[in-house]
């Protein structure tokens, strides 16, 4: 934190974050990172009343963390203004509840399929989008009967994995988390499902910092102990990986056994990607794969980029035979999680994933692969064509599974 | 193939690192460009001013400097933002602050800013477009040309565009992003320079054409205004500067090199005299990534390698050595690292005006030399 908070001082107002903000790319009203990170961030401090909804925009993307030359974190000083914004009752009501996505899959998931029928009518949309604002132009993701439970996994392997599924994979699409459970059974690794405890992303986009504090204390407590005795984490949602290794180790207090207890935890995550292509390059992935041919499209997720690993996937991927793999390399899809379902960024969301949407029908591949459960939403309703996580490739691509 | 070994990493991505990339890729095949973000080359003019070079950098042969800018010019042509200009040639181009600067070589749009040959000329501002006073402009370059007993004459204009809602103020940047994003705002900015163009030899506008603007698109706009077009680089952001860094780095993608930006290096792996590959900060833990030659370009006041050549200045100023190889030396000349190649202002031995000659001739250089010596040693 100690850190953190010195970097402001080495903003030199170039503005290569704002030239590289897809928010504003495509909407001229918004002031920037430049504005509301480090410039907003010396009124704050001061304790200057200098609340601006501007600090809502802000997609949480990283893009501009990545490319400040000075290592500002511009992202967090924005994330800061959230934090402190003060929002009116129906926005605050609306973002109470994404804020705790957790929470909302329990509660669908008990009683999906119902759940799912009813939020997809008409009548729900409209009464969402005007009590809540929640745009009525996207159908929700729908709820499994049978979500990942704690503790569900395998326990052959001589390594063993701890997979934090997120909730997506774990409410969401609980097929798709039980195959990654599988692929990392057939290449040696022991398994076991962390408790039902979201990450904290989507609270620190909705600025909830107490509820993002919350879930880092639960999940550090969560697993701790496995990594103390070993086990590293498993993540295959880059925002979920991206948080693990990248936000927690800052957000507990300096000097703190929270603050070194999640130090450990960030530096024992892996992406799933990142485990697999590792083994790849070491000779140990299983590779008896059945040719299959088929042409896709990749679109890399902003919380990969900000992991720094590069694209794991691709090389994953391009090692079944048959299999033609190309990145989009377009800007953000403009999902980000719960931001494309507010009403009012809807357009915006819309606008930024035009780019992406463009180059994928220009490429016309048979589906489109992603890691993050956010972009498959978004990929799936601006193309029309069916996104997926890699994972569900490489799954089916083993021999032995089918 | 291994993600993480490459033959060769270039680590800065500063126009030095950007050449030296361009350069070595076109020979590796597993290349990586890693920094921490642009270097300052972006926030500038894109100037490049070769004049009394080889005086400042003694060794460098003038038949090295026109091999660099030469293949520089092909680089720039073939990436969609041409500059003009070489080794023997020389211009003048105005500047924001209604000066005239001799250049080189200069991106397309603004190496016809040259006074000489334009009788009239218009600066044009744009209203609430801060940064950019075309009348101050005007009056300045007025001046120098009369000085410079130049028959031009600059007239200064201000002209209106739909402005945003929400702003009472635009930079060039907020500009250029919207001419990107609506082509009616683009239309617009045509139809405000029309008129103003009526009788007029050139335009000298603030760089505010899109970010996504190349060559062609820029030679349609002019066409549609119907008169010649000069932009200025304002002051960072500056879209001249944005659009070249946007240019390299598709073209370096679309070559097969891979663009890794937003993490620090933290140290070079060193085993005896060669460098076995970099650390990475990247969340989380360290990534490792390993090569057969580095090209150092991490500009002037990079503290990678700092405790081998501790810093201090030798009898020309310089504060790194190097031998003719661009390899790091010791004090005793001892080479360091024998696959390491320096390019850029880590080398912080030249006048200012010569930083980007010195980023683009060093950059081409350290990329030869990567491959040559550090590849070809690697493979054998």
């Amino acid at each position: 934190m100690q850190d953190n908070n010195l970097k402001l001082d080495n903003c030199v107002k170039c503005s290569d974050c704002s030239a590289v903000c897809p928010v504003s790319r495509v909407y001229p009203a918004f002031p920037g990172p430049k504005a509301l990170g480090p410039d907003m961030e010396r009124f704050r401090r001061e304790g200057v009343e200098s609340d601006t909804e501007w600090v809502e925009y802000c997609m949480g993307c990283h893009r501009c963390d990545m490319a400040c030359p000075h290592t500002v974190n511009v992202s967090q000083l924005i994330a800061r203004g959230k934090a402190q914004h003060k929002k009116s009752g129906r926005r605050a009501l609306r973002d109470y509840w994404l804020a705790r996505p957790s929470l909302v899959g329990k509660l669908s998931s008990s009683a999906s399929p119902l759940t799912n029928a009813v939020m997809n009518l008409k009548p729900s949309h409209w009464v969402l989008s005007s009590l809540v604002d929640i745009t009525p132009h996207r159908n929700l993701p729908s709820y499994s009967g049978n979500p990942l439970r704690a503790g569900e996994g395998v326990t052959t392997g001589t390594r063993k994995a701890l997979f934090f599924p997120g909730c997506f994979l774990r409410h969401n699409k609980p097929t798709v988390g039980r195959e990654v459970i599988e692929l990392l059974r057939l290449n040696g690794f022991g398994v076991e499902v962390t408790p039902d405890v979201c990450c904290g992303t989507p609270a620190g986009a909705n600025g909830d910092p107490a509820e993002l504090m919350n879930c880092v204390q639960k999940n550090v407590a969560a697993m701790e102990s496995s990594v103390n005795a070993g086990a590293c984490i498993v993540t295959a949602c880059t925002s979920c990986g991206y948080a693990l290794k990248g936000e927690y180790a800052h957000l507990p207090s300096n000097g703190t056994a929270l603050a070194a207890a999640a130090k450990k935890i960030a530096t024992n995550t892996y992406d799933l990607g990142e485990l697999l292509a590792g083994l790849l390059d070491a000779g140990q992935l299983r590779t008896d794969f059945r040719p299959r041919t088929l042409k896709l499209a990749y679109h890399a997720p902003c919380h990969l980029k900000s992991q720094g690993i590069g694209r794991p996937w691709l090389r994953l991927l391009r090692a079944v035979p048959g299999i033609e793999i190309e990145e989009m390399k377009a800007d953000c899809c403009g999902m980000a999680g719960t931001y494309g379902f507010k009403n009012e960024k809807y357009q915006i969301s819309i606008d930024i994933g035009s780019e992406l949407f463009e180059r994928i029908k220009v490429y016309k591949p048979e589906a489109i692969v992603s890691e993050c459960g956010s972009c498959q939403m978004q990929i799936e309703y601006g193309t029309g064509l069916k996104a997926l996580h890699p994972v569900e490739i490489l799954h089916a691509a083993y021999q032995t599974v089918q | 193939m291994r993600g993480d070994e490459l033959d060769i990493l270039v680590i800065g991505e500063g126009l030095s690192g950007l050449t030296a990339a361009a350069t070595a890729c076109e020979h590796a095949s597993r290349l990586m460009l890693a920094s921490k973000g642009p270097g300052t080359f972006a926030l500038g003019t894109a100037c490049v001013d070769v004049d009394g070079l080889d005086a400042c950098a003694p060794g460098l042969g003038a038949n090295e400097v026109g091999k660099a800018i030469a293949f520089f010019v092909e680089l720039t042509s073939a990436a969609g933002c041409a500059y003009e200009g070489g080794m023997r040639e020389r211009r003048l181009v105005p500047t924001i602050m209604g000066t005239f600067a001799e250049v080189s070589l200069a991106p397309r749009p603004l190496w016809k800013g040259d006074p000489r040959g334009v009788n009239k000329a218009v600066v044009v501002g744009i209203e609430n477009v801060f940064a950019f006073d075309a009348n101050f402009v005007a009056e300045q370059l007025s001046v120098h040309s009369k000085n410079m007993g130049l028959p031009t004459s600059y007239r200064g204009v201000v002209v209106k565009l739909p402005q945003s809602q929400h702003q009472d103020w635009l930079t060039p940047l907020e500009i250029a992003i919207e001419i990107d994003r609506n082509p009616l705002y683009g239309q617009a900015l045509i139809t405000a320079l029309k008129p103003v163009a009526q009788g007029a030899d050139l335009l000298i506008i603030p760089g505010v054409l899109g970010l996504n603007f190349g060559d062609d698109e820029i030679r349609r706009f002019e066409d549609a205004v119907g008169c010649a077009i000069c932009e200025l680089a304002t002051l960072p952001p500056s879209v001249p500067g944005l659009r070249l860094l946007r240019r390299l780095e598709s073209h370096l993608a679309a070559m097969g090199g891979e663009i890794c930006t937003g993490f620090s290096v933290q140290t070079l792996c060193m085993n005896g005299d060669r460098c076995t590959g970099v650390v990475l900060d990247t969340p989380g833990k360290p990534r490792t990534v390993h090569a057969d030659s580095v090209i150092l370009a991490s500009g002037k006041f990079s503290r990678l390698l700092e405790d081998h050549t501790a810093g201090e200045k030798d009898a020309s100023g310089r504060t790194r050595r190097v031998n003719g190889e661009l390899q790091p030396v010791n004090s005793e000349g001892v080479v360091m690292a024998t696959n390491i190649f320096e390019c850029g202002s880590i080398l912080g031995k030249f006048e200012s005006r010569h930083g980007n000659a010195m980023a683009i001739v060093s950059g081409y250089q350290a990329g030869m030399l990567a491959y040559q010596r550090g590849v070809q040693y690697a493979r054998q």
